[in-house]
């Protein structure tokens, strides 16, 4: 194989990097389809059939809720059969504990544990139903809880999640629960309240312990049974009395498998309960199954509310057993109206889009033949059916009054068009573009492993070469505790991940303790950072006047910044202070004119290699032979690297003094303490360039979680981004978003300029026939593709994660938001790279210029001199 | 034993003296989790600090007898001597375990004092002890085994392979203490002592075999 030179690295490094960015956005773009989802709440006009100008906006949300409930009733015509609600959620309670499995009752051990429960179930006071929980529409239950606060706008009582705080306890699972049930016979009493949702999460926690056989499992499994027990005796003494109707709702929201997992999508996690206690049951099995998506059109009509405009579920049959023939009829009509509504929004050419605009029903095209050709035509032929038969049924009601048969025809007519309509709903907000996503995946994997057999070659290189340098133990020791300390003070500031936010980390302490302790903290955070920045720019010896400029800069934005934080940062109302929004705009500017004045300008103005300058640190200084420093700029180009790198770190580090929150000022004084640590260990020790770069990258992703990230989206800094922006700008607060966000990935890609100055050139080995591709390669070779590697490996893995994952339960609320960071740290690292090579070589170029016109000037005076 | 033990010079330790002692170790670990789970009925997840105390009781004793045997400079060093290297090498050890422990992220609390110092002491008899037992306080000889890890010979290997398996299988052992699975055993420090363990077994067996493989290449070459 021929080696690598520095056109064909760069060549084939840009073609990974395109064909991941191809990859990564096909992949996106199939995984993250854009649902078209119907907008806003469903008012009266779910009352109507549908018509063609969907936008006809029925300002009924502004009615009084009680006038809108009455208005409500009198369109829908079915009476609501009960006022008042109240959900159990039982945090992972299978339906197997209470319905048992296959259509046999469940093990004893569960029987006798929740006695009350199971003879509610026996007697037919409660309808029990396995409800099967399907991934992306799992939360459809929850948003109707939303909208029914929404559209009521009554007392919620709703006591869910107080009870977080106890449970790390051991014992203390079991007191959880009793926190929501000491409230509840006060509350049962009261009329005040249409909806009480009891969140009960002990079960879950006793399933994580000890699974389906753990102790704890019957005396929690009992103390649920009172609890049914408490509330069904309640309702019982209070029906017929003002407080009307209440439905006891027992859910879960997944089952758990027998050592308590949950979250896959076997049979046992997906197996939900769902317990309607208060509506007669006449047949009863125990094998009876629902999706849980049928839950929310079931309560809604069964509280006479209008269904959801985005439900996919379908009405549960026995819930409407007990109403008349018409209005188990008209539900089935508002529920197939509202599903025709939904599959308009999501197909444009159903082909019966025009009937409801002709008011009257077309019965030709209702021809069984017809229904056979697409899903548009089937769906829409089969709802054509049952409207064809609704209405011959209502013609016929005032003469024959007893046509049970007809009846039954239209009832079976109308379940077929909703649940094939059902299917296809909900498989199609499942179903994603395979080809795509496979095609994704594929480009993703081929650009991994492009860069991967890069990298190999540069090592197999690097290899051949051999040149190894010893390791000096002594020196290195300090740099490695530095390391190792500042690593683990950074690990303690914040707790990372979403289970152990609750413990003790020492942020909280310190937020706990007061700003008392925060500001001066703080303060002296900020003084250090901005003196060790200085410090390293000062520790230069220069004539030159533009590294003058340079410490003038960064001194005054580095005062700037300290005022900042000592004047303004009572963070709640700097965002509006107008001074305050000057003075970081001020600081904005000063920070981004030096650094990039810097960046663009030294390289030209950098006194040449006459006027010999170090860094002060002279035990980095390399033994260049005379006739390879008359040849390329190297001194120079070390010196500027070294500045432009410190420019890149200050300005960084100073930007992050601004917009972290105050708790978040010593973790960059620690992340800052560690990559010069980091430096100074890697320049002493032997160990293997793109080893210490794969190094630097960890200690940076591990930083993104010392600065407070998680992997969910709700720890994102939302209130940093505002900082200094006068008038609302999504872009400008999205940039500032991502880099208080991403502040540690970027430090440490930054930081890599200052690396490269100080490692690089120690140990750099030119051979004399070297040319300017081979230097660039030295320099360039590693601190540009390790991280590009490195991430494009677990991006690959973590789409494969995320595809397996696809029919995950948390899909959405876990594995969706991982793989956003995944994405934006993708942009971070590729960012982060452009700006390192780009540095590089505009740097190198325009120093090997300028030394060729001096060179070329020197010759000249040679001659005019011998003649 | 003793005696029969003492008898050959220490570098030339024989597989089979490896083997005895590698059998011993491994024995003595499973004996402390015999008598911590039938005589005590104690284990390490509901237990932790009882369990890796009453283990590291047992095992440390086994340890330092058996490798104050293979001391180096016998005529020097007296056996007690040994021993007494090795008792003072055990909370050497065990700081330098412990502060390891915490810099890699162990939970400082005072809640887990207990626990980090029982952790901390069957670590040190399980990667300190032998080498301080052996070498004593040889700054090129720890050098040599710990720092460059150029061990020379079956005892540098019987030094190091094992204790180099408890503190990477302690490493591992600690990859799932992060994850969300709210598992009891998750907590500090009992998938670390698991891994640890087994780190030290797999250690004991590499180190088996290459005195086997060894000895073997030296019967070749005398044949």
């Amino acid at each position: 194989m021929a080696p690598l030179n520095c056109t064909k690295l760069s060549v084939i490094t840009i073609t990974g990097i395109v064909t991941q960015t191809f990859g990564l956005s096909l992949f996106v773009f199939g995984f993250f389809p854009v649902k078209s989802a119907l907008p806003g709440t469903s008012g009266s006009e779910s009352f109507f059939a549908p018509v063609c100008d969907f936008v006809r906006n029925l300002s009924d949300t502004t009615l009084p809720s009680d006038k809108l409930k009455s208005l409500y009733q009198e369109l829908s015509g079915i009476p609501p059969s009960f006022d008042r609600l109240i959900l159990m959620v039982v945090d992972d309670l299978p339906a197997e504990f209470v319905l048992g499995k296959n259509e046999k009752p469940p093990y004893k051990q569960f029987k006798e544990a929740m006695p009350y429960t199971q003879s509610l179930v026996a007697s037919g006071s409660a309808i029990g139903y396995h409800s099967r929980a399907a991934p992306p529409t799992a939360m459809v239950s929850g948003a109707i809880g939303g909208f029914l606060d929404v559209a009521f706008n009554f007392n919620t009582q709703a006591m869910m999640d107080d009870n977080l705080l106890g449970y790390s306890k051991g014992e203390g699972y079991c007191q959880v629960d009793q926190n929501v049930s000491r409230h509840l016979a006060d509350e049962l009493s009261k009329d005040d309240w249409n909806l009480l949702i009891l969140h009960y999460l002990g079960l879950d926690h006793v399933g994580h312990i000890g699974g389906w056989s753990s102790v704890l499992m019957a005396p929690k499994l009992k103390e649920m049974d009172e609890v049914v027990k408490l509330i069904h005796s309640s309702i019982k003494q209070s029906q017929g009395n003002r407080q009307g109707r209440t439905l006891l709702m027992i859910v879960s929201d997944h089952g758990m498998t027998e050592n308590g997992n949950h979250g896959g999508s076997t049979y046992e996690e997906t197996d939900s309960l769902a317990l309607f206690i208060g509506l007669r049951n006449h047949v009863f099995d125990y094998a009876s199954v629902i999706n849980q998506i049928d839950i929310a059109p079931t309560l809604a009509l069964l509280f006479g509310v209008p269904i959801p405009k985005n439900n996919v579920g379908v009405l549960i049959r026995e819930a409407f057993d007990s109403l008349k023939e018409h209005q188990h009829l008209r539900a089935l009509e508002l529920n197939a109206w509202q599903l025709l509504r939904l599959l308009h929004a999501q197909l444009s050419g159903l082909p019966c889009r025009n009937f409801p605009c002709d008011a009257f029903y077309d019965h030709q095209s209702s021809d069984s033949s017809e229904c056979n050709h697409t899903t548009e035509n089937m769906l829409c032929c089969l709802y054509m059916e049952a409207a064809a038969l609704y209405t011959s049924w209502k013609s016929k009601r005032g003469f024959e009054s007893t046509s049970y048969k007809d009846y039954s025809s239209t009832t079976a007519a109308y379940y077929k068009f909703l649940k094939s309509a059902s299917e296809w709903l909900s498989r199609r907000t499942t179903d994603k573009p395979v080809n795509l996503l496979a095609l994704g995946l594929a480009t993703l994997f081929i650009s991994s492993v492009i860069l991967s057999s890069l990298m190999l070659c540069r090592l197999r290189e690097i290899y051949h070469g051999g040149n190894q340098q010893a390791s000096n133990l002594k020196y290195s020791m300090n740099g490695c505790f530095l390391l190792l300390i500042s690593g683990r003070i950074l690990r303690g500031w914040h707790q990372g991940g979403v289970n152990w936010t609750s413990l003790p980390d020492i942020s909280k302490w310190l937020e706990h303790a007061g700003s008392r302790y925060v500001k001066p903290l703080q303060l002296m955070s900020a003084v250090l950072v901005i003196s060790i920045g200085l410090f390293a720019l000062f520790s230069i010896e220069s004539r030159g006047k533009c590294l003058q400029m340079v410490r003038l800069g960064f001194l005054i934005s580095g005062l700037l910044v300290l005022l900042h934080i000592t004047r303004y940062q009572d963070y709640a109302f700097s965002s509006t202070n107008y001074g305050a929004t000057f003075l970081v705009q001020i600081t904005y500017a000063i920070l981004g004119a030096v650094t990039i004045g810097t960046v663009v300008a030294l390289p030209w103005l950098i006194p040449l290699s006459t006027s010999k300058i170090f860094p002060a640190d002279n035990t980095f200084s390399p033994p260049f032979s005379p006739s390879i420093q008359e040849k390329f700029p190297l001194v120079e180009l070390r010196d500027t690297l070294y500045v432009v790198g410190w420019a890149y770190i200050l300005c960084w580090c100073l930007l992050q003094l601004l917009l972290q929150q105050p708790i978040n000022t010593t973790p960059i004084l620690l992340l800052l303490l560690q990559i010069v640590a980091g430096v100074h260990y890697f320049v002493r020790s032997g160990t293997q360039e793109w080893v210490e770069i794969a190094g630097f990258y960890c200690l940076g992703m591990a930083g993104h979680f010392a600065l407070g990230n998680s992997n969910t989206l709700a720890t994102i800094d939302v209130a940093g981004a505002f900082i200094g922006i006068s008038n609302h700008s999504t872009f400008l607060s999205g940039i500032l978003m991502f880099i208080i966000t991403y502040a540690s990935p970027m430090f440490i890609l930054l930081s890599l300029v200052m690396y490269i100055s100080t490692k690089s050139m120690v140990h750099l080995v030119i051979p004399e026939k070297a040319n300017a591709g081979d230097i660039l390669m030295m320099l360039l070779g590693f601190p540009c593709p390790v991280p590009l590697v490195l991430n494009s490996i677990l991006l690959t893995a973590y789409t494969v994660v995320l595809l397996f994952m696809q029919n995950h339960l948390f899909v959405w609320s876990v594995f969706s938001p991982k793989y956003l960071y995944v994405c934006a740290t993708t942009v971070c690292t590729l960012i982060g790279v452009f700006i390192v090579a780009a540095t590089g070589f505009y740097t190198y170029f325009v120093l090997a210029m300028r030394k060729e016109k001096a060179c070329s000037g020197q010759q000249r005076h040679k001659i005019v001199d011998s003649t | 034993m003793k005696e029969e033990l003492e008898k050959i010079t220490p570098s030339k330790i024989s597989s089979f003296q490896v083997f005895l002692i590698h059998v011993c170790c491994g024995l003595a670990l499973a004996v402390g989790f015999w008598v911590a789970h039938n005589v005590y009925s104690i284990n390490l997840i509901f237990d932790p600090t009882g369990t890796l105390r009453l283990i590291w009781a047992i095992e440390f004793p086994v340890v330092i007898l058996l490798f104050s045997c293979f001391r180096q400079k016998p005529e020097k060093c007296s056996y007690l001597k040994a021993i007494a290297r090795g008792l003072l090498g055990l909370p050497v050890g065990a700081l330098i375990n412990a502060l390891g422990a915490l810099a890699l992220g162990a939970p400082a609390g005072l809640q887990y004092f207990e626990r980090t110092v029982s952790w901390s002491l069957l670590m040190s008899s399980l990667t300190f002890v032998p080498t301080a037992c052996v070498y004593g306080s040889c700054w090129t000889d720890w050098h040599r085994i710990f720092a460059c890890t150029k061990p020379k010979g079956s005892l540098d290997f019987m030094l190091c392979l094992p204790a180099h398996g408890a503190v990477i299988g302690a490493w591992f052992g600690a990859w799932p203490m992060p994850l969300d699975w709210e598992r009891p055993w998750q907590d500090w420090p009992i998938c670390v002592s698991y891994g640890a363990m087994a780190g030290y077994v797999a250690g004991m067996v590499g180190s088996l075999g290459l005195a086997l493989m060894h000895t073997g290449g030296k019967q070749l070459k005398a044949e």
